[in-house]
């Protein structure tokens, strides 16, 4: 180093010297040329100025003074312990495994014993700051503490938790070859063990890795609140300093690699320190690196930020992640997590959300579950399923069991009020988000409580959990879980509960593990134990592994169980035979068992078993049974949890659906508007339920020949889902079809065929051919091609989807007689109008129940069919039948019936059937004339035809 | 040694040649050497004495023998400062030396502590050099602070300064020294 430089940085210096730190600063930045090196230089002298006399200590004047008065060793006795061997060494401490001498059964401790040079009351305060924090913490995830005591020579000396074999979370987590999620999962112990600090007011300060230590069985501690500080100063008698000066006595790090930049530049101290340093131990275990520059001392921290994006960027390939890690370690305060809850939030947030890996099993799963989601045109109702299966059914697989009696959750709100007297804010019939704030705030105190009976905690975790779960906020739940099962491991209540929740959650990487572990034969309670058996059966069914399903169903029936269990084994069996394809059967099983076991109309499991009943009849074709469940649903869905409850916006959305296939388009965009609203005010601007009343009006416009707008809202729902689940995820893709639907229908084949194609592909790779989702799409495909006159290879895919169909779905009448629309859709296309006809027929006379709307079109395209090949007569009366199921369908006074009319008019012109055209015309202008109708265009095309 | 010597000896080389500081620092290190043994010779095998305490006692020694005015304390001080400096150096130096006759009994541990304390024993000696080419005297405050543990009163009596001035100057000399050892290897 330039000694000169230095000599003219000191001179600098000693001109700054009266300033505060900000204005010294300052006044630096405004000298012009001085040498960046001199700047460097002056920073370094005022960052200095800073330190305390005992850190000066540390690294000077005790150099001339002894370390020790006396050298500890193995062998060596103090305070009624013998020590055994050194297992650390600290700057101010060396900590030994030491063993209680007249005791041969007490496990060994540990003692930290401080060489405190004679001369320094500082480092004595210090300690007995120390033993006084650390006396005044109980937490599983903080190092326990024994005592502290002072031996005759005046060494002191504190008794602790031996962590035997434990490894600073570095190591371990180098050892064990940890991943994100893991690394993650140990992080949010430390967050709890310091959120539980900072609820007492103390702040850790020194959070770094030697000081996570994981033991044997995972589980993570942390230790040495040696120099953490408490918040409020009239705790620490001695010290009755304000925070300022508290923070400038701070004794620093060595390395102060993970220390923030309030820290290294000696300000106040927050909570959000903590946070700081925490997420920089993230950075660390997660990219093998050390967060900050080395020179941040020097820079006052000026370079950290840069450093530690470019860091993350290159080595964290998760972007929430990364938001959530930058967040924490803002140079701003302001700018960061508030408190170490948010932050903790937040990560436990990220972890929940991601989904199990889209592994084939997973997709499969989704798929199935909900089978057929196709809200396409070319196709009847009964993959319509999709929204339908969405709407009641699919959103909620995350909130599956939500909807609950709000007596019972109000139940538990109440014991929550009483127990903590917070006070209620919003008191409303329904149960709302307010409740979910509660609940947290309940369970975060909880955990602060450590005066309560570990026995009455754990209880109080269940109930919580259990209100969570009821409320359908899983990941809440399954937290409280595993908290209860810290306390009381392999609880039958608590472990049954969480294999549940985990599978509502769509967790089924973590449910599989937990049934692995769980050997519900021991439990005592045959409730718990059928409920493992039921989620074993589900996750079996799930997984396509039916034959096993039943045969864990089968252990069900050997227990004796209570009516509530039995109500639920039936479901499962529903459920079972529903996804082997066997719905008529679930429909039996769910009606009996409704009639044996009647429930009242807002009883949770009634709720349930309504959505599962109605998802049920629209797999059979049976939409006005379907319909009338989820109206009846949507009614108690009101009662219950009031008019906001994003559920009810999920039956609207099926409600909706249902509408628009009955032909009720102007309430089925109502009743999609009324969901939009429910979901925007609940999540924003996007989200799953949202998107899928776009897709809803879009299906509506669509029918109302509104192409622009039909587009407009697919592509919005399917660009939603693509920013919620990722583009290629079965739901985006199906959002996509729909719109390539569209595409194709208002004369847009070659956008929609990329899309289509894609599709096929990806399903008949992962899900066979004669998979019914690949079928349906087979056929979008071949109305595709058909459309871009690619007729050879529509027809070919069209005979060949017809014929898997019929051999592998030979119940489904429906199913079989829709391809039969779709063949004579392409024959007519491709101009084979006799083919055409002959398909048309079978559809129309196979059809039964289902979309009108396809039904009135193959009557449409009958028509034309036979006025092609010159059958007038066949030809009219098929117009006839149109336009008769038109007016049947909206209204004599619809725009479309009437349009129908004056088609058949035109069609009638040109079959030289000039009567009945005028004939056609009059009734129209009558129908006008009569109503007061307004509509010009209809007007303007009598005139037309009139000439 | 006779009283008052080495102080007339500061005294009369006031333009002092190399020959004549050799002379006053041989003086003062055998003075050190003495106290040194006698020190130790009370001192149990585990326990050990602390340079300062070493250095403190030389000077009350020195004091009684040399009877310096306040000038000439001032003075006496600084060179038995960079008296003791030499020869904790040179302690930590000849251990590593193949172990001589007749020399050194004692070894350095036993005034200084662990082995790590040597390393920077030495190194802050060399700081304090280049510590005194930016400001001499803030250096020797330094020095003096440090080897000798004084109070700040004893300090502001020995430089004629005020208590306050005293504690400022030490600050500064602390802030250098630190900045010093950090512009050294970048870490720590």
């Amino acid at each position: 180093m330039d000694l000169n430089k230095l000599k003219q940085a000191n001179q600098i210096y000693e001109a700054l010297a009266d300033k505060t730190i900000d204005e010294a600063i300052s006044q630096l930045n405004t000298y012009d040329n001085l040498d960046q090196e001199v700047i460097t230089l002056v920073k370094s002298l005022i960052t200095n100025s800073q330190q305390s006399s005992a850190y000066f200590d540390q690294k000077v004047s005790q150099h001339y003074q002894p370390q020790l008065n006396k050298t500890w060793q193995a062998g060596d006795q103090i305070g009624g312990y013998e020590l055994m061997e050194l297992i650390g060494q600290g700057g101010m401490s060396m900590v030994y495994k030491a063993q209680r001498i007249d005791s041969e059964t007490q496990k060994p401790v540990a003692i930290k014993i401080f060489n405190l040079p004679n001369q320094s009351p500082e480092l004595k305060a210090r300690f007995q700051a120390e033993q006084r924090i650390l006396s005044g913490l109980s937490h599983p995830n903080v190092i326990e503490f024994h005592h502290g005591e002072n031996t005759p020579q005046g060494d002191s000396f504190i008794v602790m938790e031996l962590i035997d074999g434990g490894l600073p979370i570095d190591q371990y987590v180098t050892d064990q070859k940890l991943h994100r999620k893991d690394i993650i999962t140990l992080l949010i112990q430390a967050a709890d063990a310091l959120q539980y600090a900072h609820n007492q007011l103390i702040i850790h300060r020194d959070v770094k890795p030697s000081n996570l230590i994981i033991t044997h069985s995972g589980q993570l501690k942390v230790l040495d609140f040696g120099i953490a500080k408490l918040l409020n100063p009239n705790n620490l008698a001695p010290d009755k300093q304000p925070a300022k000066t508290q923070a400038q006595n701070t004794l620093m790090a060595l390395t102060p690699s993970f220390a923030s930049p309030e820290q290294i530049n000696a300000q106040d101290i927050d909570v959000s320190t903590d946070v700081f340093s925490l997420a920089a131990v993230a950075v660390f275990l997660l990219t093998g690196q050390l967060p900050f520059p080395k020179n941040r001392m020097l820079t006052a921290c000026a370079d950290d930020e840069t450093h530690v994006r470019k860091l993350l960027k290159t080595h964290v390939q998760d972007q929430d992640l990364r938001n959530i890690l930058s967040q924490a370690l803002h140079q701003d305060r302001t700018l960061r997590y508030g408190n170490m809850f948010a932050f903790k939030e937040d990560l436990s947030a990220w972890l929940a959300q991601k989904p199990v890996s889209a592994s084939k099993d997973s997709w499969w799963y989704r798929l199935n579950r909900f089978a057929v989601r196709r809200t396409a045109l070319f196709t009847t109702s009964l993959l319509l399923l999709t929204t339908i299966l969405i709407a009641v059914i699919a959103l909620s697989l995350q909130n599956k069991a939500i909807k609950n009696e709000a007596k019972k959750a109000e139940a538990v709100k109440n014991f929550m009020l009483d127990a903590f007297s917070v006070t209620d804010p919003n008191v409303s019939q329904g149960v709302d988000l307010s409740t979910r704030d509660l609940l947290r705030l309940s369970a975060n105190k909880m955990s602060v409580d450590n005066g309560m009976d570990p026995v009455i905690k754990f209880d109080l975790y269940l109930a919580l959990a259990l209100a969570n779960g009821q409320l359908g906020y899983y990941p809440e739940a399954i937290a409280l879980l595993n908290d209860a099962l810290t306390l009381q491991p392999n609880d039958e209540e608590a472990t049954a509960l969480l294999a549940q929740y985990l599978f509502n959650a769509g967790q089924i990487q973590s449910v599989n593990k937990l049934l692995t572990q769980t050997r519900e034969t021991d439990f005592r309670s045959s409730s718990h134990q059928s409920a493992i058996i039921r989620v074993r059966a589900n996750v079996l069914a799930q997984a396509g592994q039916y034959k096993q399903a039943l045969t864990q169903f089968d252990r069900l029936k050997a227990l004796k169980t209570t009516d509530m269990d039995s109500i639920k084994n039936q479901a499962l069996l529903a459920e079972i035979y529903f996804l082997k394809g066997d719905s008529s059967r679930s429909i039996e099983l769910l009606e009996q068992l409704k009639i044996k076991h009647p429930l009242p109309e807002t009883d949770v499991l009634n709720l349930s078993l309504n959505s599962d009943l109605a998802q049920y009849y629209d797999r059979v074709g049976n939409y006005s049974a379907a319909m009338a469940l989820t109206q009846e649903n949507i009614k108690a869905y009101r009662k219950i949890l009031g008019d906001d409850h994003p559920d009810l916006g999920v039956a609207y959305n099926a409600l909706s659906a249902f509408q628009w296939l009955d032909g009720q388009l102007d309430d089925a965009l109502v009743s999609a508007e009324i969901s939009q609203e429910i979901f925007r005010k609940r999540y924003g601007d996007s989200s799953e339920g949202l998107s899928q009343s776009h897709g809803n009006a879009g299906m509506v416009y669509y029918y109302q020949n509104n192409h622009e707008a039909a587009i407009k809202e697919l592509t919005l729902a399917a660009d939603m889902l693509a920013g919620i689940f990722g583009k290629d995820h079965p739901e985006t893709m199906n959002a996509k079809y729909n719109l390539a639907t569209i595409l194709n229908a208002s004369g847009q084949p070659q956008k929609a065929l990329p899309i289509i194609l894609h599709m096929y592909q990806v399903e008949s790779d992962t899900l066979g051919k004669s998979h019914r989702s690949t079928l349906y799409t087979q056929q979008s495909l071949a109305l595709t091609l058909a459309n871009l006159e690619k007729f050879e290879q529509a027809i070919a895919h069209g005979k060949e989807c017809t014929e898997l169909i019929t051999q592998n779905f030979t119940e489904e009448a429906d199913f079989i007689n829709h391809a039969n629309s779709v063949m004579g859709k392409i024959y007519f296309m491709a101009g084979n109008h006799e083919l055409a006809i002959e398909h048309y027929l079978r559809h129309i006379n196979g059809w039964t129940e289902g979309n009108k709307n396809n039904h009135a079109h193959s009557l449409n395209q009958l028509a034309m069919s036979y006025q092609s090949i010159k059958q007038f007569n066949l030809a009219a009366k098929f117009y006839q039948k149109w336009t008769v199921l038109l007016a049947q369908i909206y209204g004599e006074t619809d725009v479309k019936y009437l349009a129908g009319l004056l088609d058949w008019a035109e069609a009638a012109h040109h079959m030289n059937h000039i009567d009945q055209a005028n004939t056609l015309q009059r009734q129209v202008q009558s129908i006008l004339t009569e109503n007061d109708l307004n509509l010009p265009d209809v007007q303007s095309r009598i005139k037309q035809l009139s000439r | 040694m006779s009283a008052g010597q080495i102080t007339i000896l500061l005294n009369q080389t006031k333009s002092k040649s190399k020959t004549d500081l050799d002379h006053i620092y041989a003086l003062l290190y055998q003075e050190i050497k003495a106290v040194a043994q006698n020190q130790l010779a009370h001192v149990h095998n585990n326990n050990t004495i602390s340079a300062t305490v070493l250095a403190h006692e030389c000077y009350l020694k020195l004091l009684q023998t040399e009877n310096p005015n306040h000038q000439d304390r001032k003075h006496l001080l600084n060179y038995l400062a960079k008296a003791m400096r030499r020869f904790l150096i040179d302690q930590i130096r000849s251990k590593n030396r193949v172990k001589r006759k007749g020399s050194l009994r004692y070894e350095v541990s036993q005034i200084l502590g662990a082995d790590d304390v040597e390393i920077n024993v030495i190194e802050i000696d060399r700081l304090i050099d280049i510590l005194a080419e930016v400001d001499a005297h803030l250096a020797e405050l330094f020095e003096q602070k440090v080897i000798f543990n004084f109070t700040f009163k004893e300090l502001a009596d020995i430089f004629g300064l005020s208590e306050r001035q005293v504690i400022r100057q030490w600050n500064q000399a602390k802030t250098l020294i630190l900045t010093l050892i950090e512009n050294q290897d970048g870490s720590e």
